[in-house]
């Protein structure tokens, strides 16, 4: 007799064949002995599938995904360390176009506001004690968060927890809170700690010792402030004086009096009076500014239009609309204007420059008929496929899960959407509420890295879904990913802000997967015990 | 006090045997239901893991089984095996998922199952790996498998569903079953092989 197929065989071994079949599947498996080796290695596979199936899949997984989650910390953590070093070498200056730090005016008024956080943060070294506090805070909220959608006691257990926390790490601070419609410091009020004001008005007329941070719709400071100012209001005078800096986000900004340190502001107007004096350096952004008053060091000035009549130790560096200095408008140093066309800068006779004048016009050409557009896109695609590389050789399973969770669900974009938003709030007031200043940079570190690993990991899940196909090879994985960074690298250019929608998109998405991910391998440590 | 109660009332539910335990859950005792996911929470999570691949999905997907589960308690009867029963509300609430996420819309291609006879069970690296403790690598390829081979893979061989009963649930024919789980255990030794190479 002929033998059977396999996958008779198969059937038979399923105990599913007919009972006539499976009596004669028997009587032939009697005489064939090929047969009955075939028979046998078909039980033996489904008892090793069941066995296989039987035993749930984390018990095993976890320790190596765990593994492969500390390589990857461990990884770029090491190139922090690696980007941090590079940053601090100073290349010869032929080597300078080397130097990626060395970028547009732009992208520098947001490195020197790094800048002021690190200068700013020396006194900060102090308070120490207070920054593990904080940091506790931070990984128990942050911890609560990560159990909310589970357990409903243990995220009652762990608000109980942080809150406790919060009243043991704030008065530690030395932080004195006001609220109310009016907040009125009187002249010879002084406050030893730093004060933090929440009101509609606030009249600071009297003597703080550390910082002042402030909020409302009207704030007017006139008294002293020893540290620094960080101002949010609608309506911000400085008519004081200030020893330490000013950080202002306002409507209108009007300073009479004195800071002995740096000016930042963002504001729609912002009017330095002739009276007052900024001890160094400015940088300011708005659509109207009005320079009256003298700045000891540099100005920097983003803005629609800026009128100046005052005095600036140093360079004046100007970018955006149009620019105006009238006497008796002196710069000591040069004047760095970048402007559509150069009848925009209007110096009037009279007007005293100690250094150079450039005038640098800026032209509103199409990115896509530039080289270097091209040349830079090809970088960033052949750095994330790289990137992208060494994930796939060094964690695969960690990486190939995350970019399967980037499709799964709803949950990945909605959490990715709100680690986009919140991160740099809970920085900024990271960086503002003396919490710790370096958790704030380091957390903006981990934001960074977070958003360019989203692209890598939207890219891999991408191309699997071109693909179609849960790809299970190496070989496959890397096609999928680099035909996924090629479509995304287009899409992000496409005009009329899509290719910025689909950017945000992107970033949601990743940073959803990836969060998610790591709060998987996490997770079941702490629900064991719960 | 009410805390130690209801603990003693849990310890002392864990010694019940199975049969009393459905019996006071039939009768509406909620410290039953829970020694019911107690007991079984584990197994529907497996099953759940297997055809929806994911660990997060299946906590949901077993929760909403078990809910299910207290719905339809009433109609519940002896003829078949509790675990059973359990496992087909979890299988059929499984499998309207992969439904709604539409990934596959086919369960079957039309591609010949004979004329695929590259990897024959005999030398199965599945049964090597199985031998080399490499069960890890084995559970990996498992969930890789597309849905169409890996879903009545997992209602057989974990969910222990005869033919007709898969094929009842996957709205295919007997045969259609038959061919997919052995193709599935092809595929599976193919992707072994494949694994191997690397």
């Amino acid at each position: 007799m002929a033998c059977f197929s396999e996958l008779t065989y198969a059937i038979f071994v399923d105990d599913e064949l007919p009972p006539e079949e499976a009596s004669r599947v028997r009587a032939h498996l009697s005489t064939c002995h090929r047969c009955q080796g075939l028979v046998a290695a078909l039980r033996v596979e489904n008892q090793a599938l069941a066995e296989v199936l039987a035993n749930p899949v984390t018990a095993v997984a976890k320790p190596r995904f765990l593994r492969e989650f500390l390589i990857l910390v461990a990884v770029i953590g090491l190139a922090g360390a690696g980007l941090s070093w590079l940053n601090g070498q100073t290349a010869p200056i032929n080597l300078n176009w080397l130097n990626p730090f060395n970028g547009e005016g732009r992208i520098n008024a947001l490195f020197n506001l790094l800048f002021f956080m690190q200068r700013g943060g020396a006194d900060m070294l102090e308070r120490w004690a207070a920054l593990v506090g904080g940091v506790c805070v931070v990984f128990v909220l942050g911890g609560t968060m990560l159990l909310l959608p589970r357990s409903r006691r243990l995220f009652r257990a762990g608000i109980n927890l942080a809150l406790l926390l919060l009243a043991f790490v704030f008065p530690g601070h030395a932080l004195e809170h006001r609220a109310g419609s009016i907040v009125t410091i009187g002249q010879t009020e002084t406050i030893n700690d730093t004060l933090v004001i929440h009101a509609e008005t606030v009249e600071m007329d009297g003597a703080v010792n550390g910082d002042l941070i402030a909020q409302g719709r009207l704030v007017a400071v006139r008294g002293t402030v020893k540290g620094n100012v960080f101002v949010f209001a609608q309506h911000v005078e400085i008519d004081g004086s200030i020893e330490g800096s000013v950080v202002s986000w306002g409507q209108t900004v009007t300073v009479h009096g004195n800071v002995a340190h740096n000016l930042y502001s963002w504001s729609q107007f912002l009017r330095l009076e002739p009276s007052s004096e900024v001890g160094m350096d400015m940088i300011s952004g708005g659509a109207d500014l009005n320079l009256e008053g003298k700045v000891d060091r540099s100005a920097t000035l983003f803005a629609h239009t800026t009128a100046v009549r005052g005095l600036v130790g140093r360079d004046l560096v100007f970018r955006g609309g149009e620019l105006n200095l009238s006497p008796p408008a002196r710069v000591g140093g040069d004047l760095v204007t970048y402007v559509r066309n150069s009848s925009n800068v209007d110096l009037a006779s009279g007007v005293v420059i100690g250094g150079k004048t450039e005038t640098h016009i800026t032209h509103a050409v199409s990115r896509f008929s530039r080289r270097h557009f091209y040349v830079w896109q090809a970088i960033w695609l052949a750095a994330a496929f790289l990137v992208g590389l060494v994930a796939i050789w060094l964690v695969p399973n960690f990486f190939g899960s995350v970019s399967q969770g980037v499709t799964q669900g709803w949950r990945s974009p909605l959490l990715g959407f709100a680690i986009l938003v919140a991160t740099p709030i809970a920085v900024v007031l990271g960086a503002i509420t003396l919490v710790g200043l370096p958790l704030a940079i380091l957390t903006l570190l981990f934001y960074g890295i977070g958003l360019y690993l989203a692209k890598i990991f939207v890219g891999a899940s991408l191309g699997q879904l071109v693909l179609r196909r849960n790809s299970t090879s190496r070989g496959q994985q890397i096609g999928a990913l680099i035909l996924g960074l090629v479509i995304l690298t287009i899409a992000f250019q496409i005009p009329f802000a899509v290719g910025k929608v689909i950017h945000i998109v992107t970033f949601c998405f990743g940073l959803g997967a990836f969060a998610w991910h790591i709060y998987r391998v996490w997770r079941p440590s702490l629900t064991t015990q719960g | 006090m009410r805390l130690e109660e209801s603990g003693s009332q849990r310890s002392r539910m864990e010694t019940l045997d199975l049969e009393t335990v459905l019996g006071l859950a039939r009768g509406g005792d909620e410290q039953a239901m829970g020694e019911l996911h107690r007991r079984f929470a584990r197994r529907v999570q497996g099953l759940c893991r297997h055809l929806l691949r994911s660990a997060e999905s299946a906590e949901d997907a077993s929760s909403e089984v078990f809910m299910r589960m207290a719905r339809m308690f009433a109609s519940y009867d002896d003829s078949m095996p509790f675990e059973r029963w359990l496992f087909s509300i979890a299988s059929h609430h499984c499998i309207d998922l992969l439904r709604k996420q539409q990934r596959e819309r086919r369960w079957l291609e039309d591609e010949d199952v004979e004329t695929l006879s590259v990897a024959i069970a005999a030398d199965s690296p599945l049964n090597e790996l199985i031998r080399e403790e490499r069960r890890e690598e084995v559970r990996e390829a498992i969930a890789r498998l597309p849905e169409k081979f890996r879903v009545p893979l997992a209602l057989r061989y974990y969910g222990e569903f005869s033919y007709d009963q898969i094929a009842q649930q996957l709205h295919l024919t007997r045969a259609n079953v038959a061919t997919l789980v052995f193709r599935a255990k092809q595929e599976l030794r193919q992707a072994l092989m494949a694994h191997g190479r690397i």
